[in-house]
């Protein structure tokens, strides 16, 4: 069975992927990291987690009250790491660098 | 099997969403969204967007019905959108800039007020006599509905519109400052604010809600978000739950709907209380 393994807050991310990005969760987490060049993964994940509500809130409106669950984007956020690593992201484990 | 266990169970949460949205006006995403990520384990995205399709079939379901019986108000629905509208704008431009915390905080203190005034009025069904606002006798603000638990027909003409007008601004804002859709706040300002009967202040917020919502339609059918697995149960079941909702609604009390509505504002005062003290993430 797969698991997901999670990123911890004071992990160091660096994007690995090509510039030439599909997918919105993989822009995101782009825009995030390279553009913003946040690398500590609590900020990464902060600012992923917003742009992935902006983007709802964009799409939905406020009808459906996403402001209310702007704290669950975070777990979200956290997850869409989890599945970019090794495959657009490299994480690496403080007091770990080469 | 697993999959018609899971879409019976879907459906049928819907309905009970269905029911609740159309009794107490309310959008669905507070009742929808942590049901679908928590129990069903459906990925945010697509609760919101099989949320937003609760919203629509929830005002399609229950404002077809109220405006039949009289207890959706059009043209009080119509005449307050124009401030919830105007606010939300304003406050989408001022997101970002004004201090989300501080609000949560004093929209949690005010809500919580509106819990002890709640409280005070839990036995009142209407309020007496009709009150003789200049605005709403020039615009024909009022209506009547036959209230089939009372076995008479109910007149009530709006009240205190310079306020309600001016408290449904602000409920716009916060809409578009923090992303809600303000629904709770929406039948406060209509049954505190403007003294209208309890279910004619539900039904009339869900008729606004379906405005609102509309707009977002075709931005969400556009993005080809739309996971059918998902969304059709919910829709199928939220309909089938607001027609029976608005079945019920017209046989309860005024005093029960707002019974009913305590235990939401009591849980939006002390989660908006919480976010802005930071004790929990916003």
């Amino acid at each position: 069975m797969f698991h997901l393994r999670i990123p911890a807050p004071d992990d160091r991310l660096e994007w690995i992927g090509a510039d030439d990005i599909e997918g919105e969760t993989a822009e995101v987490t782009y825009e995030a990291v390279v553009a913003r060049g946040l690398h500590r993964a609590a900020g990464v994940a902060d600012c992923v987690a917003d742009l992935l509500m902006r983007r709802d809130l964009e799409a939905y409106g406020p009808s459906v009250d996403v402001g209310f669950f702007r704290r669950w984007y975070l777990v979200e956020a956290y997850r869409v790491l989890g599945r970019l690593e090794g495959s657009l992201l490299r994480v690496t484990r403080p007091g770990t660098e080469g | 099997m697993e999959h018609v266990a899971f879409l019976v169970a879907l459906m049928a949460t819907s309905f009970g969403a269905g029911i609740v949205g159309a009794i107490l006006g309310l959008g669905g995403g507070i009742l929808l969204v942590p049901l679908l990520t928590m129990v069903f384990g459906i990925n945010l995205h697509y609760a919101m967007g099989a949320s937003l399709v609760s919203v629509i079939a929830t005002s399609s379901g229950a404002a077809a019905m109220y405006l039949r019986t009289g207890l959706s108000n059009i043209r009080i629905g119509l005449f307050l959108a124009m401030a919830t509208v105007t606010g939300a704008l304003i406050g989408a431009a001022l997101s970002g800039v004004v201090p989300a915390r501080a609000l949560e905080l004093i929209l949690g203190l005010a809500l919580t007020y509106s819990v002890v005034v709640t409280l005070r009025q839990l036995k009142v069904d209407l309020a007496e006599g009709q009150p003789y606002d200049p605005i709403a006798m020039r615009f024909g603000l009022e209506g009547a509905y036959f209230d089939v638990r009372l076995g008479r027909e109910v007149k009530y003409r709006a009240d205190r519109v310079k306020a309600g007008f001016a408290v449904m601004w602000g409920a716009g804002l916060l809409s578009g400052l923090l992303g809600i859709g303000s629904g709770a706040f929406k039948v406060l300002a209509l049954e505190y604010v403007m003294r209208l009967p309890m279910k004619v202040s539900t039904a009339t917020s869900n008729f606004m809600i379906g405005i609102t919502a509309a707009a977002s339609t075709a931005v969400y059918f556009g993005r080809g978000d739309i996971h059918p697995v998902i969304a059709i149960p919910v829709a199928l079941g939220v309909m089938l739950g607001a027609l029976v909702g608005t079945t019920l609604m017209g046989r309860l009390r005024n005093t029960t709907v707002r019974a009913l509505f305590l235990p939401v504002i009591l849980y939006l005062a002390l989660s908006m209380i919480a976010r802005g003290l930071g004790l929990v993430g916003s």
